[in-house]
């Protein structure tokens, strides 16, 4: 590897990324961890700020195999929060701020949450909430303190959770993923050492929401290498803006997903290799990569991982041979994959299958859901250790010649939006909930004016139509209300009897 | 370049209809339907600015990138004419 010293930066013994974080503090306290607008933190400076929380935290009774939201949003006080929880040896939980009460607390129960970090009180639960510190910038800036008030470390296990997050559930209910440290932390070494997706001189943007977990991989992967994680202004950050922003803010490394580059790359990897973006992170969906290697200042590292395999279980980095529909890659250390029929029997070779992903990157399964964790993690035939598990993922993949696998789509009816997981089951449930609704049928379409859209086929009162849309956007996230509601007398039936989705997929909408 | 011959707003328009999968009758989006009510997106907003950028081979001011700017169509003219002028 052309940095030798790069394997350094991951201790013998390293059992957590607290103790990669711990290792950079120690190593380079002067060096900037995170910088915003307004303000840069140094790696002891974080440490101490990760200290205080933690042990308000700790005093709240926060510790090991416990649970604690994070309801704030994409910031510094999340970045600082999300530590502060694993310090205590506890597992975040990232909530999005705009999300309906009703779904968070549903959330907030199936998870079993000891306590919410907040901004400032709210009033959507009766659960214990924790005001972060109001005045972070006054005590932040204090230096001064040496490696002796480093906080001593709550030392997890590899088996505990570090962190857990919710994904669509097709049964019409959020599923809360539980990811063990162990996972997060093989992910983030092989990010480091293997893969080399960052490097002790790159800064990375904060691009994505607090609630996708890409987010974990890339603040934590960053913090763990001695990089420097750049949040960008608290508001909203346009899309558009991202060129500029990258350049304002010195990043090197940008995320974007993959519903972004696609359409978009061509105009947007020309403008963030002029800011001076070296690689550019994508995934979450089938990435259509034609025209981006032109540009050979920039490279795409297209990722792909379930949520229940921590992240991310592939990377493919594009070259000027990539072909138009880029591949997802193959497997890195600590992660198995197969690609197998309905028999569990090996597809062969450039056959499509469905992916199962086996290895320490497994979730622990669904919170609370004990049932629908054995349908999908299922005894592994072919583990090492008999006993293991595997993950069927529910994707469609074939493998090419060169070892790379390529994504074919999906098994059921989970669509992606705007790089958004949506089981369009859980927004027909919703639907079929709404007051004068008799039968619903969701559908992703493409073609739906002002771009890709969920649409839902309903039959009832439409009348009712104003309820329906007040009563979705109470139960649902914004990413998955149907955008148009199309009212029918009766949903088409084709002829094995079933709702004819190929003709609601041509049917005039709005 | 055929679009330099026409109005900004004609020309805004056509983007508009192309990137929003529009099935409009001719003359529409008027100057004043509110595109986000005609189901644009963020999304599909930033297709819309990055092909208004690469048509017009303009760069919107940093402060023209807000949801208002593309509101419609007489705003996302003014915001490009004020680059252009």
């Amino acid at each position: 590897m052309a940095d030798s010293g790069r394997p350094g930066l991951v201790p013998a013994g390293a059992q957590t990324v607290l103790d990669l974080i711990d290792a950079r503090v120690r190593d380079q306290p002067d060096a900037t961890a995170i910088r915003t607008p307004h303000r840069t933190l140094t790696y002891a400076e974080t440490a101490r700020a990760t200290s205080r929380l933690a042990d308000r935290l700790r005093r709240r009774g926060v510790g090991p195999e416990t649970i604690v939201a994070v309801h704030l949003p994409r910031g510094l006080d999340a970045l600082i929060g999300m530590l502060a929880v694993l310090r205590c040896g506890a597992a975040f939980l990232p909530l999005a701020v705009e999300d309906p009460g009703r779904r968070k607390q549903e959330v907030l129960a199936d998870a079993g949450c000891l306590l919410t970090l907040v901004e400032a009180p709210v009033d959507w639960t009766s659960q214990v909430e924790l005001v972060v510190d109001p005045e972070p910038a006054d005590r932040l800036g204090d230096r001064g303190g040496d490696a002796s008030e480093l906080p001593s470390p709550a030392e997890p296990r590899p088996q505990e959770l570090a962190y857990v997050i919710t994904t669509s559930g097709s049964t019409g209910r959020p599923k809360v993923v539980g990811i063990p440290h162990e996972g997060i932390l093989n992910l983030v070494v092989a990010s480091i050492l293997e893969l080399d997706l960052i490097r002790p001189d790159d800064t990375i943007l904060w691009t994505t929401t607090l609630t996708a977990d890409i987010t974990v991989h890339d603040c934590l992967m960053a913090l763990c290498c001695g990089a420097t994680v750049a949040i960008p202004d608290r508001s909203e950050l346009p899309i558009g803006r991202i060129a500029a922003t990258a350049r304002q803010l010195a990043a090197s490394i940008v995320d974007l997903p993959a519903a972004v580059l696609g359409p978009y790359g061509r105009s947007l990897v020309p403008r963030l290799a002029e800011a001076g973006v070296r690689l550019l992170f994508t995934g979450g969906s089938q990435l259509d990569g034609d025209g981006f290697a032109d540009h050979a200042s920039l490279v795409v590292a297209n990722g792909y991982g379930p949520t229940e395999a921590t992240v991310a279980v592939t990377w493919y980095r594009c070259t000027d041979k990539t072909p138009a529909w880029v591949p997802i890659g193959s497997a890195f250390r600590g992660v198995r994959l197969y690609v197998l029929d309905e028999e569990l029997t090996p597809a062969p070779q450039g056959q499509p299958g469905q992916l199962y992903v086996a290895g320490v990157c497994l979730a622990r399964g669904y919170l609370g859901l004990p049932g629908r964790t054995a349908e999908s993690f299922v005894p592994d035939p072919f583990a090492p250790t008999p006993g293991e598990r595997m993950y069927a993922t529910g994707d469609l993949v074939q493998q090419n010649e060169d070892g790379d696998l390529i994504y074919r789509g999906r098994i059921d009816s989970q669509v992606k939006i705007s790089g958004y997981r949506v089981e369009l089951g859980e927004v027909e449930h919703a639907v079929r909930d709404c007051p004068g609704v008799v039968d619903a049928t969701a559908l992703l379409r493409a073609d739906a004016p002002g771009g890709a859209a969920i649409i839902a086929f309903v039959v009832g009162d439409s009348g009712l139509g104003a309820v329906v849309g007040d009563r979705l956007r109470e139960r649902l996230p914004a990413h998955m209300v149907p955008r148009h509601v199309v009212w029918l007398p009766e949903l088409p039936i084709n002829a094995l009897g079933k709702v004819d989705r190929v003709a609601l997929a041509a049917m005039a909408i709005g | 370049m055929a679009i330099a011959q026409q109005t900004t707003v004609a020309a805004v328009r056509t983007l508009v209809v192309q990137h929003l999968n529009l099935a409009l009758p001719e003359g529409r989006p008027t100057e004043q339907d509110d595109l986000w009510k005609l189901g644009m997106t963020s999304l599909s907003c930033l297709g819309l600015m990055l092909a208004i950028e690469d048509e017009f081979d303009i760069e919107l001011a940093q402060d023209a990138l807000k949801e208002a700017t593309f509101q419609n169509l007489a705003t996302i003219s003014a915001a490009v004419d004020a680059v252009l002028v």
